[in-house]
């Protein structure tokens, strides 16, 4: 019953799409409103089909309708709720499901933003792409991922669960979410790129439509990037939490173009320059969550991530090629109207700084998309296995992470056109110090490598900088005002989101920054045999075996070490074996503080009383997460529209928040 | 809907030719990048062959580094000083690994395991490896009763 009617609501926005799709091109073809206004409203029965079909789903899962073959393959009676209800993307076919929720969601939403200019061309074609965009998705699922396919032969009395990974840690009811909000919002600045390409309205205006989107989207990517890492680390039990692996890369790449296109649309939107490069980052990251996808989700790589071999592979390539054929065609054919019509003065301005940024970006893309998927070509024409390496990721990462530290340093205190060297003395010659400063004082305390010690000292100096921003603002707003201390900040903040909001953003960085050097340069890590009452010690901790217990339930099994570390009590790193699989699941133990983490994993269950666990003392990872919380918060604040009557009146001076705070007037 | 940018006036003549030689110079620069990434990736490209296989391979391979990959040999596994020794099966060879480092959690008998790391020398039956993987299979489906026994090829029967 369930079955059919999902598959009917899958046809059900299958056919919406297309007719939306039909009827937005007719509109636009004979110019006629009412076309469009209808092609408009065949997105009620869209939103309908895909949340209907959503729901339904998980209705089968807790009604543990095992007629249907995902619920048959990812849920158990004994599946607690919370993975009973993540069971919906716990394999291929759901997460096209949540996908195309997604999609259908960002679509309406943007169809609610720009209801009073639907019959505008840009808004027209742009309504005429998304809809392409999620016919194609309907389409997958219906042809190829169908999550309500019935079971073959007799119904299983009891389903297999879900893969043993992804119901052993409450994350997952997060981080995969966060990831298909990041990855699926790009089609709304994409869909706005292609119809200002065809159109021909290539000024700011479709920047300064998608904007927010954009925004948003990068927001839930970072979210998810971040999420992923803390995932890797707290659940998966190998220590680390960022090992470029081909998934991993594939969220990583869509980041980096996005990033890089949130920075040069700034150029685009002051100056009028870097028209095609906006154009082509856009669809670039747009092509980047379909190859991600297709990495993911099509079975060329064996993973977490990877659920099984499956025939989606070939309609992602399909719609790849076509994506990124039909773009650059198109950016071709327009390639002379794009032509900016102003040009960077000085080396040493602002629009240089994105630039350069803009490169570094663009570059860490290039390798990174490089060495994912070389693998893969080499394996698809010489039938060979092979794996780039982490010495090539991380000693190419390095360089270019740090030059982009030093342009979040240097690059937001630069004026627009040419800086002064008085200015650049006023403006850096104080952070510059604090950096110099860090880096000795790293050094005398023993920091290891160039890398590290660079690091430090850029992060020092990035954050004078910003802080010499905020500073500045403050005290202008302050002065101009009479305000308290709180109120200034308050009103200089609101007065300009979108500055601040950006500098928290690089706060952010620079504390992920110093959390990737000195977890990465400052990590014991031991492997400790131990009988029953026996102690070790490790970097000054005092580890005591002290025995095992087993936890039973329906759901698994679970043997826990019972240990005890010197200042923090009794810790319990395990194994969970689930009735599905027949490897067990390691589930480390970890104790965090700021500047601490005590992290224990159990290498293998106990045989005749002797264990073994594997201790790892790691230094700062928690920042890792309060920088990614901080990024959060800063992407959250730069999303606030401005408070027109908090700006200041152009007579104050701002100093170094004087481009920023001129244009946001410019804006309001 | 407009594009309110401000027309630059054009470039004076000697700007323009300092312009050429910028371009010159980013070029170089780009392509000496690139050339270095070729080149980096062409040393760190890390070859995955099963136990078999790289046996067979082994007069040409040489001791570059390598992933071997098999099933460990049941009771095999003996802790050193500095980190495990035990014994890889695969397509009917055996060989043995000295692992420095490490163990992934749930390194035990009859684990799917990919080793890291190069041959003691050309011919030798000895792997010395730096990095141990469990290889997360797809067989994620009940466990048989024949815990007693290995699969016959844990790289291959998937």
């Amino acid at each position: 019953m369930k079955a059919q009617l999902g598959t009917i609501l899958i046809l059900i926005g299958m056919a919406a799409s297309l007719l939306g799709l039909a009827s937005t091109a007719g509109g636009i073809a004979r110019k006629e409103r009412r076309l469009l206004e209808t092609g408009r409203r065949y997105l009620y029965v869209i939103v309908f089909a895909a949340v209907g079909a959503f729901v339904l789903m998980e209705w089968a899962l807790f009604a543990h309708d095992f007629s249907i073959k995902f619920v048959s393959e990812n849920v158990a009676r004994a599946t607690p709720g919370l993975y009973t209800f993540t069971a919906a993307w716990s394999a291929l076919e759901g997460s096209i499901l949540l996908w195309v929720l997604a999609l259908a969601i960002y679509i309406a939403a943007t169809a609610f933003r720009f209801r009073k200019r639907y019959d505008e061309p840009l808004v027209a074609w742009a309504a005429l792409v998304q809809y392409g965009v999620l016919l194609f998705f309907f389409a997958l699922m219906f042809f190829a991922a169908n999550p309500f396919k019935e079971v073959t032969g007799e119904i299983p009395l009891d389903g297999r669960g879900p893969n043993p990974l992804l119901q052993n840690h409450p994350l997952v009811a997060i981080h995969p979410p966060m990831l298909y909000l990041g990855y699926v919002g790009f089609t709304i600045p994409f869909s706005f790129a292609i119809a200002a390409l065809v159109t021909g309205r290539f000024g700011e205006g479709w920047l300064a439509s998608t904007r927010r989107t954009t925004l948003i989207a990068w927001g839930f990517l970072t979210a998810g990037i971040v999420l992923g890492a803390w995932w890797s680390y707290a659940v998966l039990g190998w220590g680390g939490y960022w090992g470029w692996d081909p998934v991993e890369n594939a969220s990583l790449l869509p980041w980096l173009t996005a990033t890089a296109f949130i920075h040069s649309v700034m150029v685009q939107e002051r100056r009028g320059m870097l028209r095609v490069w906006n154009l082509s980052l856009v669809v670039a990251t747009f092509c980047l969550t379909i190859l991600g996808t297709f990495l993911t989700r099509s079975g060329v790589i064996n993973s977490v991530h990877a659920f099984s071999e499956s025939s989606i592979g070939p309609w992602l390539l399909t719609f790849l090629g076509v994506v990124a054929l039909g773009s650059v065609a198109l950016i071709a054919w327009r390639g002379d109207k794009l032509r900016s019509p102003g040009h960077i003065d000085s080396p040493v301005s602002r629009e240089a700084a994105f630039l350069l940024n803009n490169l570094l970006f663009a570059g860490f893309a290039l390798v990174v998309l490089t060495g994912t998927v070389f693998p893969l070509l080499v394996e698809a024409l010489q039938d060979k296995q092979i794996t780039v390496g982490e010495p090539y990721f991380e000693r190419l990462a390095a360089p270019i992470g740090i030059a982009l530290l030093f342009l979040m340093a240097v690059g937001p205190a630069l004026p627009w056109r040419a800086a002064s060297g008085a200015l650049l003395r006023q403006r850096l010659l104080v952070p510059a110090w604090v950096g110099g400063i860090t880096m000795v004082v790293a050094v005398l305390f023993g920091a290891k490598g160039i890398a590290n010690v660079l690091a430090f000292g850029l992060a020092a100096f990035t954050f004078a900088s910003v802080g010499r921003s905020f500073a500045i603002g403050i005290r202008a707003r302050k002065r101009a005002t009479e305000e308290g201390l709180p109120t200034a900040t308050y009103r200089a903040v609101r007065s300009n989101p979108r500055l601040y909001g950006g500098l928290t953003v690089h706060i952010g960085v620079i504390v992920i920054a110093v959390a990737l050097a000195t977890t990465g340069g400052y990590t014991t890590k031991r492997e400790l045999q131990l009988d029953p009452g026996q102690s070790a010690s490790v970097r000054g901790y005092e580890i005591t075996y002290l025995g095992q217990s087993i936890e039973r339930s329906a759901q698994k099994n679970t043997i826990k070490a019972n240990v005890r570390v010197s200042g923090i009590g009794e810790m319990h790193p395990a194994i969970s074996t689930f009735p599905n699989a027949s490897q067990g699941i390691g589930t480390p133990s970890i104790h965090s503080t700021p500047w601490r983490d005590v992290y224990l994993t159990l290498v293998s269950s106990p045989t005749s009383g002797r264990v073994t666990i594997g201790v790892q003392i790691g230094t700062m990872v928690m920042f890792l997460w309060i920088g990614g919380l901080i990024m959060l918060l800063g992407i959250a604040l730069a999303l606030v529209p401005a408070r027109k009557r908090d700006v200041l009146p152009a007579t104050v001076d701002l100093d170094a928040a004087d481009d920023d705070a001129s244009l946001a007037e410019a804006n309001a | 809907m407009t594009d309110t940018t401000d027309a630059m006036p054009p470039a004076a003549a000697p700007a323009k030719k300092k312009l050429k030689w910028r371009y010159v110079v980013v070029a170089v620069l780009c392509v000496g990048a690139v050339g270095w990434m070729l080149v980096l990736m062409q040393r760190n490209v890390v070859f995955f062959k099963t136990v078999s296989e790289a046996v067979q391979d082994q007069q040409g391979d040489g001791t570059r580094a390598m992933r071997i990959g098999g099933g460990v040999v049941p009771g095999s596994i003996k802790q050193n000083g500095t980190g495990v020794d035990f014994e890889l099966y695969e397509g009917g060879v055996t060989v043995k690994v000295n692992h420095t480092g490490n163990e992934p959690p749930l390194f035990q008998d009859c684990a799917p395991v990919v080793a890291e790391g190069k041959w003691t020398a050309v011919g030798s039956q000895t792997f010395n490896s730096t990095k141990l993987l469990i290889k997360h299979g797809n067989d994620y489906r009940p466990p048989e009763d024949s815990k007693t026994k290995c699969p016959d090829d844990p790289f291959r029967d998937q």
